[in-house]
């Protein structure tokens, strides 16, 4: 195994140790099963060092997962407890190093609801793995039969003979062992942790204030900063005026950027008051962009020149073929769809704090990118790769937004230009106005209905701005017979990025809600529109069923309400939203939110459920009242004042109906959620008033809750 | 020179007195557990008690601290045994975690006024902000500590 030349994320000892290292770890009572693990995994190269024992008995799992209160380190420390057969409290996480083999595809990044899904198989084989060979490391100690030894909660006992060791006595001499080729997996019934709803991995500090973030380092001599950038995408720094606010006390020196002006202080709120004093001048760039003009070259881009990302090589035929089918039908059904641009709104806002000195640049960040960052960064001060150390610190809410790295950068680059440690945190209004936005989108699904009321093929055409994913926006989990998807890019100069759900948060909301308008075109329910649609996908009826019945679908409901359906299958999850609504003029009373879901294995009962509670609020707090819009090249919404998040008083419960299928591919919690709220509140709202809204937020349509 | 009692103890901060209570806790004072969310008191993850009232310290200057008794999240109980922790953590509250320093100060404010409220008193007091979409659990929480009170 090659390290990196300085893979360090943590003071502590180094969790990727190569074979000196390793028996240098080894006289110090702590070591990896390297070996074992490295070994077992020479056939597919994925299996890798994951646990570290001490003679302490502590079992350390070398985690990949950043903590953003998303509980994967948990559900990671369940697999790995179950199979290696030790207790709850024996496990603590520790962060990888970047470096392989903890890379995701060349990256070590917490996104993708992968965090579960990569490793499942991975962590109980490792865990397995480490169990058979501790076992034997006992039964050649005692001279006695591997099969007559047990292992539970950290011990290996001869029951015959009454002896035991635990597995700290027995790790040295494990990893010095053979691996199993093909280690023992636990069967279900066998499990202790898997499923269960195991509390989340740092709670107790979440609530007495003692958990730290980023914002919360506190390093000696570190300066504080903050910042101001450029308010117009892509304008230059022009001129600024220094003296005022080198006179607010405690300010220490402004730093020119080309885009940004940032001041360094002896406390945050000096920094944030010199930042008020500066009274910069920007250069702007041509041309101006505006909400309006947006949608526009949207609509003009629309199934343009341009259009590409066609999922078949025979698109073009398909397309055309749809398109005669859609023009000669009798009956058809098209509807375009328009979302808006989206902030994440992590409450952490921005930060990061960086130490440059001539031997290494060390930055702690609340970071989901640290393959990414450790490279920007280098980039941005022109130095190796290998000089820079990234402490992962907890993230006060990631949601995509801290895949980016440019908030470690900078604070690396102001750092470059203090002597000593700076932090730089970011006020709301930075955060808010400089984000990587979820693209703006306009999409369109046509289709011609057969006599029965079904789709005889289905084309969508969209258009985002600097995107051309177009993920979610195909047929599954249904059924609708030939299907082409058409995406155009229109550039524009807002910087975008992936937003919880990412594509899905456009795609899901056109297509159930199209789904709901065929129905009613046929005149049928939309329950039993969506139940034909699915025909024998009998594992994601089981969960549309389970929606319906929790919600009670068949049962009459109070004048003025409505119920809405929507569906997702993606990340390896099917889920099925259902929503009943009151409508009262324009005031919308969420009467339920049910959400029902098939994520193949439920690691943690607890932990799922509160990613679909949370994750559908955040749907339907972008549903009903966020937006981010643009004037002048400037993002209109600066703070919380404008930008409306869902509150306590606007927030119904939400009921999980969690449903498992053992023999599927596990799949992931963390974006499944929230995509289905949308559509099926719009969906909602036509079943109760007959009004078909087509666009987000539905505040913009004069709705609100 | 300001004075005034922070979590029990006696302080005495030589600062601007416009400087927002947050920064001083914060920066000057080391009790990070109060957090920084948007600066204009929309968010309320800075929440603290001034005298036994919810007080959004982002937007609340140093001078009207002066002479009053401030309590962070730090010393709202020793070792997490305020009715309110327990239940935040019977009820696996957080997430992320940020925004929840602020949401158990505020209440724990709610239930020294109101110790059995209803649901329209927690949305009428509970204003902050969780991105996460812990509000659920929140509510229960605090139904939950009010009755252990009881």
């Amino acid at each position: 195994m090659k390290l990196a030349p300085s893979p360090g994320v943590s003071a502590r000892p180094p969790a990727v140790i190569d074979r000196r290292e390793f028996f240098t770890w080894t006289a110090g009572g702590v070591f990896l099963l390297t070996t074992s693990v490295a070994a077992a995994a020479a056939s597919d190269g994925t299996i890798t060092p994951w646990i570290r024992i001490g003679s302490n008995r502590r079992v350390t799992l070398i985690s990949t997962v950043s903590d953003m209160g998303q509980g994967s380190r948990t559900g990671q420390i369940q697999i790995l407890a179950d199979e290696l057969d030790v207790a709850w409290d024996m496990v603590s996480v520790e962060m990888a190093p970047d470096a392989e083999p903890y890379l995701d595809e060349g990256e070590l990044l917490t996104g993708g609801s992968r965090s579960i899904r990569i490793r499942y198989d991975l962590l109980r084989r490792a865990g397995a793995t480490a169990r058979t060979q501790l076992i034997e490391a006992a039964a050649r100690r005692w001279g006695v039969q591997a099969r007559e030894c047990q292992a539970s909660l950290g011990i290996v006992r001869h029951e015959a003979s009454r002896r035991q060791l635990t597995f700290g006595d027995l790790a040295a001499e494990a990893a010095s062992l053979p691996p199993p080729t093909d280690p023992l997996l636990k069967p279900i019934s066998a499990r202790t942790f898997i499923g269960k709803s195991m509390p989340m991995l740092g709670l107790e500090d979440k609530v007495c204030g003692r958990a730290q973030y980023g914002i919360d380092l506190r390093l000696p001599g570190m300066k504080r900063a903050s910042l101001r950038q450029s308010p117009v995408f892509g304008g230059q720094l022009l001129a600024v005026n220094e003296a005022p606010a080198l006179s607010v006390v405690g300010v220490r020196s402004v730093i020119r950027l080309p885009d940004a002006v940032v001041v360094v202080a002896d406390s945050t709120w000096a920094a944030i008051n010199g930042v008020r004093e500066l009274r910069p001048s920007w250069s702007t760039a041509a041309p101006l962009l505006d909400t309006a003009n947006i949608t526009e070259r949207l609509r003009a881009a629309y199934d343009g020149p341009t259009a590409e990302s066609a999922p078949k090589e025979n698109a073009a035929a398909l397309k055309g073929s749809l398109r005669h089918d859609f023009a000669s039908s009798r009956r058809r059904v098209e509807a375009t769809y328009e979302l808006p641009f989206l902030s994440h709104c992590a409450l952490e806002p921005m930060n990061a704090t960086a130490w440059v000195t001539p031997a290494k640049i060390e930055v702690w960040a609340p970071a989901q990118a640290q393959t990414a960052a450790r490279r920007d960064i280098a980039k941005a001060l022109s130095r190796p790769v290998g000089d820079v150390i990234l402490h992962t610190t907890l993230l006060g809410g990631g949601f995509g937004r801290r895949l980016k790295t440019d908030y470690a950068v900078l604070a690396a680059v102001v750092a470059s230009k203090v002597d000593g440690p700076v932090q730089l945190v970011w006020t709301r209004e930075e955060d808010l106005t400089h984000d990587f936005y979820r693209p703006a989108g306009l999409l369109t699904y046509r289709a011609a209905l057969d006599s029965t009321g079904l789709p005889t093929g289905c084309e969508a055409i969209g258009a985002t701005i600097n995107d051309t994913a177009f993920g979610g926006s195909g047929p599954a989990p249904y059924t609708l017979g030939p299907f082409v998807a058409t995406q155009t890019n229109v550039g524009a100069n807002i910087p975008i990025g992936a937003w919880r759900s990412v594509d899905a948060s456009i795609t899901v909301f056109a297509k159930e809600s199209f789904i709901d308008e065929c129905a009613t075109a046929a005149g049928s329910d939309p329950l039993d529109y969506r139940r034909r649609l699915l025909g024998d996908n009998h594992r994601a009826l089981r969960v549309l069923n389970a929606a319906a019945e929790t919600i009670g679908w068949s049962h009459p409901h109070q004048p003025g309400h409505g119920r809405g359906l929507a569906m997702l299958e993606a990340w390896d999850t099917i889920v099925a939203h259902a929503i009943e609504v009151h409508v009262v003029d324009t005031r919308l009373r969420i009467v339920r939110i049910v959400v029902a879901a098939d994520c193949g294995t439920v690691v943690n009962s607890g932990l799922a459920r509160a990613q679909f509670e949370g994750g559908s609020l955040m749907g339907l707090s972008a549903a009903v009242g966020e937006a981010i819009t643009i004037s002048g090249g400037q993002v209109v919404q600066k703070n919380f004042d404008s930008y409306d998040l869902l509150t306590m008083r606007q927030a119904p419960p939400v009921e999980v109906v969690l449903l498992e299928t053992p023999e599927a591919k596990i799949g992931g919690v963390g974006e499944p959620p929230v995509p289905g709220v949308a559509p099926a509140l719009a969906n909602a709202i036509f079943a109760a008033t007959g009004r078909r809204l087509r666009k987000l937020p539905l505040s913009s349509q004069g709705l609100s809750l | 020179m300001t004075s005034f009692s922070v979590n029990g103890r006696a302080v005495r901060v030589d600062r601007d007195p416009q400087t927002p209570l947050l920064w001083v806790l914060r920066d000057e004072l080391g009790l990070t557990g109060t957090k920084y969310g948007c600066g204009i008191a929309a968010c309320g993850a800075c929440t603290v008690h001034v005298n036994g009232e919810a007080v959004r310290s982002c937007s609340f200057p140093l001078r009207a601290a002066s002479g009053r008794t401030i309590t962070t999240i730090e010393g709202l109980s020793a070792e997490r045994s305020h009715p309110l922790q327990k239940a935040w953590i019977a009820q696996q509250v957080p997430q992320c975690g940020y925004c929840q320093s602020g949401m158990i100060m505020a209440a724990a404010a709610l239930l020294k006024a109101v110790p059995k409220p209803t649901d329209a008193d927690i949305d009428a007091a509970m204003t902050n902000l969780c991105r996460c979409g812990t509000y659920g659990r929140i509510r229960k929480a605090i139904h939950q500590a009010a009755g252990d009170r009881a």
